[in-house]
């Protein structure tokens, strides 16, 4: 191969790696809040439109013996790190300007990111965990960075605690596997002794459920609603979006490639589990965030349901339901970082913690309420909004699937319904305000220029997405046909 | 029955006890010291196992290194015995022992046939270098991002106040 | 010889009389060594520091204070044997013991097995003999030699005193600490004899030079730590007397004293031995003397060594032992061990390691 087109297709985690450097250097130079922050920025926007278009022109390269395979898939993820990274660094500007130090935010979001990327790409289940550990560890020191706060600090140790524990689960089910199959790569051919094929499965089990922990399926949740709660919004955003794709993608790396020959092997019906999870986890995340009052929780609620309705792509493993998987998680990824972002500049700006505060925040706000308008009809699944879009092509896939899948589409459906109301309240508070209360006089706008640029980013994107859903699904689906087709 | 294998259920009985020792002790540095019993007897069998050489990373690492970590943490936090006296047959004790019940069954009914292979004979300790880097290349570099992430994380969390370096 | 490798697990694995009594007879074998090592370190610590500082040491239990650490040691068994009230009992008991028996076996990974058995004919061929000839023997020495942290952290916790607690943390945290320039710096030695067995490192320098020589940045280094894991001046800030009473130890008396005490001087005698090894090359020697008295003189020279630097050099502080050992020792032993091959290559000695 050239090696200026295996330098352009290493780019994307070389720019990152760069930024990372550049971050230490201008950091032990000069220490300067703003310079940090647009560095990093600028990184993750070139590393995104790295990614975009590697990703749509379907290149392949491995890196250090293999290990590493950066394919379409792996590039689809990095648009989704990479995107929703952005949107929390351009979101972080008066965090950061109020803590103590803002280098290091900035290079843990990078170092995060890097090694989600990493997560998407491995081809090796050893690789695979030291990376997911190196992208979690960096947003433990995320979630902590509030020091002085001891909701952060309660946050980070429960976050701290229940992460050990998963790693330690997700490190005992490799450790299996390996002793079962004899490998530790991620690949589709192996072979199991007749004994050995259950301690794959006990394995493979382990694997979901350390996994689960991380994109908060429903007996694995319970950290979540505090640890979003207690976070700063930034590392919150962070956690919605990139942490949670993150473990996705290490579920659909592994399940995608390894998937087939575990059902065959082991006799594992992965599906099945993933199917219980789905339903459990949305059913859970949806009434639970019902009887929500604050916002933020409630937005945590809603996004261990979104979790629900996106394990239905892992449970049905065809090739669309994956591609659709993908497509999801882009546009979850956007609509609930922008949510975040909303409720953060409404938090600093008007004090708004619990839904009531949203009372008559358009008035004040009205391009902001407007966008986190849209965001939350899109997540309850308004067309022709994206997430509506996502919805409705993996409950299609389930119904294409048929049989007994077809209950994973009509609890999807009942759930949207059910979540369609906590949604609508947020709304309605802002426009219409609470029951027999008046409007407040007509004071002046406020719109944060700092602000706005995420949050009408998170807006173009969640109608465009909606719109133009083929070209990513094409993409999404050329990107998982490949990566069935090029395993080893 | 060899020599050996008494003596390796010996050190397995004594992992086994001090690792309860760990959970049921009410005094948190007994169970620190339970711990390295039960670190120790994983070395040592490992050292049964023909492995000296994860025995004594095993103990060099775990029991020397990252257990003196705990007991740091452990002897600066609190030295008294938590008030509450923790009850044995507590619902979370029943939950941990159903668990790990199961689990030993589910590896036991699938792994106990599986000695022989699981007992391979090792290679020689020179092999360990080539293998980790040259097959296992990329997850060395994965490390070393770990530990970069670490090391700002651990950084940060202990790093002096911004006006505090001022003052002094 | 080095093609007999014994490992533990066969050790245990195939014991026959023989081999139970060869296990024995090297226990005794250590046993005597290190028990006529510590006391002649303990006469030279006395006798020769105090030559150094102008006085007499001991001069009046003995010729020339000969018997003086008898006297002593009758004078700790004959102390009361008592338990603090804030004590940890069982662990406060099981330290010292447990501090012995750790640093004593550290002893059986330095071969002074077969430095012993060489002294005797064919009949007793050294390689039937020698237990201390496998794989990872030297790794078996450290792994030992880093257990001493956590039982000084428990020594220090169980004596119920502030400062026996303070002096705990203080010698587990240097320990730490340095146990990494200690280790980095022998790595090099390893990479430069591709082994981790003592006996091959000796074989290559009988062959080559001592390491003294071809890897004298890594024993200047590999001392200073070594220095600093002993706990000795000017490394003892953990037992620092103008501020710490005693550091951890200070709340044993009578017999317990006297284990721990020994524990520190067999430490010493190991450490000194392990540097021997590495970097002096063992039993091996210009003139025809028998292996043993060339491994036992080196140690005790290296103990001497040790103790020159003690009578020359004050305190450092705490944040200068830390600065030397993150700033200066660290990256120096890294440096020096990426420098190895080319050293290697310069000395030509790959050539042995087909031995």
């Amino acid at each position: 191969m050239n090696p200026y087109t295996e330098l352009l297709r290493l780019s994307p985690v070389g720019v990152l790696v760069l930024a990372q450097i550049i971050l230490f250097v201008q950091d032990l130079v000069r220490e300067d809040k703003r310079l940090s922050q647009y560095i990093s920025a600028a990184a993750l926007a070139l590393t995104c439109l790295l990614s975009v278009y590697l990703a749509s022109s379907g290149n392949t390269v491995s890196f250090a013996n293999s290990t590493f395979v950066f394919n379409s898939l792996a590039y689809y993820f990095g648009v989704i790190f990479s995107l929703s990274a952005l949107l929390v660094m351009l979101s972080a500007g008066s965090f950061l300007g109020r803590a103590e130090y803002a280098f290091e935010f900035s290079s843990l979001a990078i170092l995060g990111v890097l090694g989600s990327f990493f997560v998407a790409s491995s081809t090796n289940l050893v690789a695979l965990f030291v990376v997911f550990e190196m992208a979690t560890t960096a947003t433990y020191g995320m979630v902590a960075y509030a020091r002085r706060s001891k909701l952060s600090a309660e946050a980070a140790i429960k976050y701290f605690v229940v992460g050990a524990v998963s790693a330690g689960i997700i490190i005992y089910g490799i450790s299996l596997i390996y002793i079962a199959t004899g490998s530790v790569s991620i690949s589709s051919v192996f072979s199991v002794t007749s004994q050995s094929s259950q301690l794959l499965d006990v394995g493979v089990i382990l694997l979901i459920v350390g996994f689960g922990f991380k994109i908060a399926a429903f007996p694995f949740h319970m950290w979540l609603p505090d640890t979003y709660e207690g976070a700063p919004y930034p590392a919150t955003t962070y956690l919605a979006s990139v942490s949670k794709v993150m473990g996705f993608a290490a579920l659909v790396r592994i399940f995608l490639v390894m998937g087939p020959a575990i059902y065959a092997l082991g006799g594992l019906n992965w599906e099945v589990i993933f199917g219980l999870l789905s339903i459990l986890t949305m059913t859970f995340g949806n009434l639970a965030a019902l009887v929500q009052t604050s916002m933020k929780r409630m937005l945590a609620y809603s996004s261990i349901a979104m979790s629900g309705y996106m394990l239905i792509g892992l449970a049905l493993g065809t090739s669309f339901s994956y591609a659709v998987l993908l497509y999801f998680m882009l546009t979850y990824a956007i609509a609930k970082a922008g949510s975040f972002i909303v409720a953060q500049f409404f938090e600093s700006e008007h004090n708004a913690k619990s839904i009531d505060d949203y009372a008559w925040l358009a008035r004040k706000s009205p391009l902001s309420a407007f966008s986190l308008t849209i965001m939350l009809l899109s997540l309850a699944g308004i067309p022709p909004l994206s997430v509506f879009v996502a919805k409705f092509f993996i409950f299609y896939a389930s119904v294409q699937v048929g049989g007994y899948w077809i209950l994973l589409a009509i609890a999807g459906v009942l759930n949207s319904a059910l979540s369609l109301y906590y949604y609508a309240r947020v709304i309605k508070n802002m426009y219409i305000g609470l029951a027999g209360e008046s409007p407040p006089p007509q004071g002046p706008r406020l719109e944060r220029i700092g602000y706005m640029i995420p949050i009408l980013t998170c807006l173009v994107l969640t109608i465009a997405l909606g719109l133009g859903e083929g070209t990513v699904i094409a993409v999404a689906k050329h990107a998982v046909t490949t990566l069935s087709a090029t395993v080893f | 029955m060899a020599y050996s294998e008494i003596l390796f259920m010996f050190v397995a009985g004594v992992t086994i006890i001090s690792a309860l020792g760990v959970v049921v002790s009410k005094e948190i540095v007994r169970s620190a010291a339970y711990l390295i019993l039960a670190l120790v007897g994983v070395a040592a069998a490992f050292s049964l196992m023909d492995s000296l050489f994860m025995a004594m990373i095993q103990l060099l690492i775990y029991a020397g290194a990252v257990m003196v970590l705990f007991l740091f943490g452990v002897m600066l936090t609190r030295k008294e015995a938590p008030a509450k006296r923790r009850r044995l047959l507590s619902r979370t004790n029943l939950s941990y022992l159903i668990l790990s019940v199961v689990l030993f069954f589910l590896v036991a009914r699938s792994g106990l046939m599986d000695t022989s292979v699981l007992g391979g004979i090792p290679g020689p300790v020179s092999a360990i270098a080539p293998s980790l880097y040259t097959e296992f290349k990329g997850v060395l570099y994965a490390l070393a991002g770990l530990l970069v992430t670490v090391g700002l994380g651990a950084i940060y969390i202990v790093k002096k106040e911004a006006n505090e370096g001022k003052n002094a | 010889m080095t093609g007999d490798f014994l490992s533990l697990a066969s050790v245990v694995g195939l014991v026959s009389g023989n081999l139970i009594l060869r296990l024995i007879a090297v226990a005794i074998v250590a046993f005597i060594v290190v028990s006529i090592g510590s006391l002649i370190e303990i006469y030279i610590e006395r006798k020769f520091w105090a030559r150094i500082m102008s006085r007499y040491g001991p001069t009046e239990v003995g010729r020339y204070g000969s018997l003086q650490l008898f006297a002593d040691a009758i004078k700790f068994i004959s102390k009361e044997v008592f338990t603090p009230e804030l004590a940890d009992r069982t662990i406060y008991d099981i330290v010292p013991v447990l501090a012995v028996a750790t640093s004593f076996v550290v002893l059986v990974a330095i071969p002074f097995d077969y430095a012993v058995s060489s002294l005797f004919p064919s009949s007793f061929h050294p390689s039937s003999f020698v237990i201390s000839n496998f794989d990872p023997s030297l790794l078996v020495a450290f792994g030992f030699f880093a257990m001493e942290p956590v039982l000084v952290l428990f020594g220090g916790w169980a004596g119920g005193s502030k400062y026996t607690l303070i002096g705990g943390f203080r010698s587990a945290a240097q320990l730490i600490s340095y146990e990494i320039p200690l280790v980095l710096s022998f790595l090099s030695v390893v990479a430069l004899t591709r082994s981790l067995n003592l006996f091959q490192i000796i074989e290559v320098q009988s062959a080559s030079w001592p390491f003294l020589i071809l890897e004298l940045p890594a024993f200047v280094l590999f001392l200073i730590a070594m220095l600093a894991e002993l706990e000795r001046t000017p490394f003892d800030l953990t037992e620092a007397d103008s501020e710490l009473v005693a550091g951890w130890n200070t709340e044993y008396g009578g017999s317990k004293f006297l284990l721990v005490y020994l524990s520190e001087y067999i430490r010493a005698f190991a450490g000194s031995a392990i540097i021997t090894c590495l970097f002096l090359g063992g039993w091996v020697g210009p003139a025809p003397i028998p292996g043993l008295v060339w491994i036992f003189a080196k140690t005790i020279v290296v103990f001497t060594v040790l103790v020159w630097i003690r009578a020359a050099y004050p305190r450092v502080r705490i944040d200068q032992m830390l600065n030397l050992g993150w700033k200066v020792l660290v990256p120096s032993s890294v440096v020096w061990l990426v420098l190895t091959p080319y050293v290697a290559n310069f000395a030509v000695v790959h050539h042995l390691l087909t031995l």
